[in-house]
């Protein structure tokens, strides 16, 4: 029994593994963290937006099965649905998880089975390990991606992600953009209606629901939100269309707490890019207080589309952010600044946080170089007797 | 000054030499594997581009084009077939000049710069911009905004191109891939970034 707790406890903190004890001198050994557990976490993380994310797409489902009075649903999900008993209930809670499940479910095995196939493959020609993280990653994807996502686009995506993000690279803690994001990249400009057309969000035929975000674009102005009928604390919590994850903000600032409480991800970059949107945002509003668009107040960009999803889990990428400290800010700005300018000024792709991410990913081993550039500099200055700071 | 933004706006971001035509590439590839290195060429590149680019237009536009020598009572002349060469020629006297400039009366810039300068003559980019120039008929101003942007966004995507090449060093690339066939590849995502705020107009 003692033998029990005591392994109970080992794996607690295995899983957290936090130590209290702070060495003096270098090296410092934290944690017995790896690399394994580091995306593990990513991906415990992110269960509560993915958990979320399912109810709401069955929750929206079944509320068009429900407004068109469907009598008979096509598609095995529907047989399943129908034999087991759940049914189309919007306002069974389990009737939308399972409903939701049945749709993410053969998305995310195909993804991973593509990752691992092109994973094992490198690792056999190039006689090396396979490589950490493929879950993370085909995890991150899936939950970016769209309920009517087709299977063969599934594959394409993963492919190029994995592949040319990631593999090419030298696979983990070596790739320039999360592949993750860069396989729904690749999707976006080569599918655009894969989420830039109104079907995109319900998989029920003929059934246009848009995101809020995409209400506030076309339908012109915040007004409209309210008008439809979405109230603020329901987007917040997660009743929204969207990608499979992306539904709830609120989950997602959940992962972002235990993120950042496990030590993972950077708050740095996550306040930063608070602070970015927020700017932005009132520089938008004081340029143009009637425009439909630049008026949109700061709390309803923190809700829509993937905004908090994007920063907790995307771009907190170890690898792709900055490494120093004042780099983070700074990425974390450029990020939240951006995603505005996007969502504001971009009329093709407007949902602005995943380009906002992707290029400042780009920009991020530039603006380690420049902070560490400024360091060199101070220090030579301070070892010259120079002005002392 | 909303059009000479919009302008540089543009050349910088939207329509990029180096990322949107990869124009300028054999410098693009060959001269990126140090930031400080690209730092000093991209602003060799900004001082040609703002310098070169208004200058073929004064002469596309005073000399060259169909009855742009009315002032000369030759109204009838039509020199635009000439324009390739004299941008060419153009370019490169400039770059001679301010060459010889810039060594009298700036060392510093001209040190920093070092054997850019001369290199630039065959830079495919600054031609570009020239020819891009003529192509959407801009006016003078505008030409200013477009020769500045063009040498700021080409100078940007290169300073980037050199950051991520640092950081590539840690890099396990196939060997079939390294050196030229992964900065191609990388260069190809710098764009698929951009293309994400492609589209953005105000």
């Amino acid at each position: 029994m003692n033998l029990l707790v005591k392994n109970f406890l080992t794996l607690v903190d295995r899983f957290m593994w936090s130590s209290r004890t702070v060495t003096r001198t270098a090296p410092h050994i934290r944690d017995a963290n790896n690399v394994q557990r580091l995306w593990n976490t990513f991906v415990f993380a992110s269960i509560p937006a993915w958990l979320v994310g399912m109810w709401s797409l069955g929750h929206q489902t079944n509320f068009a099965i429900m407004d068109f009075q469907l009598e008979s649903v096509p598609g095995w999900r529907a047989w399943l649905l129908s034999q087991s008993g759940i049914g189309f209930n919007p306002h069974s809670v389990l009737g939308s998880l399972v409903h939701g499940l049945l749709y993410f479910v053969p998305v995310f095995l195909t993804a991973l089975l593509t990752g691992a196939f092109w994973e094992s493959l490198f690792a056999t020609v190039r006689r090396q390990r396979v490589d950490e993280g493929l879950l993370a990653i085909t995890w991150l994807y899936c939950l970016l991606l769209p309920a009517t996502v087709p299977i063969y686009q599934v594959v394409l995506g993963m492919s190029f992600g994995v592949v040319v993000g990631k593999l090419i690279y030298g696979g983990s803690g070596r790739y320039l953009v999360s592949p993750a994001l860069l396989g729904l990249a690749f999707l976006v400009f080569s599918y655009p209606d894969l989420m830039y057309s109104p079907g995109a969000w319900v998989p029920v035929a003929g059934y246009d629901q848009p995101t809020v975000l995409e209400l506030v674009r076309d339908e012109g102005g915040v007004g409209v939100i309210t008008s439809v009928g979405y109230d603020f604390w329901q987007v917040f919590l997660g009743d929204q269309p969207g990608s499979f994850g992306l539904a709830s903000p609120f989950a997602a600032l959940l992962g972002g707490w235990f993120l950042v409480w496990t030590g993972m991800a950077s708050w740095r970059i996550m306040l930063g890019a608070f602070i970015g949107m927020m700017g932005m945002v009132l520089i938008c509003n004081s340029i143009a207080p009637n425009h439909e668009l630049f008026s949109m107040p700061w709390y309803w960009h923190l809700v829509l589309g993937g905004f908090v999803f994007g920063v907790v889990f995307i771009a907190t990428d170890p690898v792709t952010c900055p490494m120093t400290d004042p780099g983070r800010w700074g990425f974390g700005l450029f990020v939240g600044a951006l995603t505005v300018l996007i969502r504001v000024g971009n009329p093709a792709y407007y949902e602005g946080v995943m380009f906002a991410i992707l290029l400042a990913s780009m920009f991020s081993p530039l603006i380690d170089f420049i902070v560490i550039e400024k360091n060199i500099k101070r220090r030579r200055l301070r070892l010259s007797g120079g002005p002392d700071d | 000054m909303g059009a000479f933004f919009d302008v540089f706006f543009r050349a910088v971001f939207l329509e990029n030499l180096a990322l949107a035509y990869f124009l300028g590439m054999c410098t693009f590839l060959a001269v990126s594997k140090q930031v400080k290195t690209t730092v000093g060429l991209g602003v060799a590149v900004i001082v040609v581009e703002t310098i070169s680019v208004p200058l073929n237009n004064l002469i596309y536009n005073f000399v060259l084009r169909e009855g742009a020598l009315a002032w000369a009572n030759l109204g009838h002349m039509d020199f635009s077939f000439l324009g390739l060469l004299s941008q060419i020629a153009v370019i490169a006297a400039m770059i001679q000049i301010l060459e010889m400039v810039l060594n009298r009366f700036f060392p510093a810039l001209y040190n920093t710069l070092g054997i850019f300068l001369p290199l630039l003559t065959v830079n495919c980019a600054i031609l570009g911009a020239s020819l891009f120039m003529v192509q959407r008929d801009l006016a003078f101003i505008e030409s200013v905004a477009f020769g500045f942007g063009a040498g700021v966004g080409w100078a940007l995507a290169i300073v980037m191109l050199a950051g991520l090449r640092e950081k590539m060093k840690y890099s396990d690339v196939p060997a079939g891939l390294e050196g030229l066939g992964i900065t191609f590849i990388t260069t190809g995502l710098i764009s698929l970034a951009f293309m994400g705020i492609a589209g953005l107009s105000f």
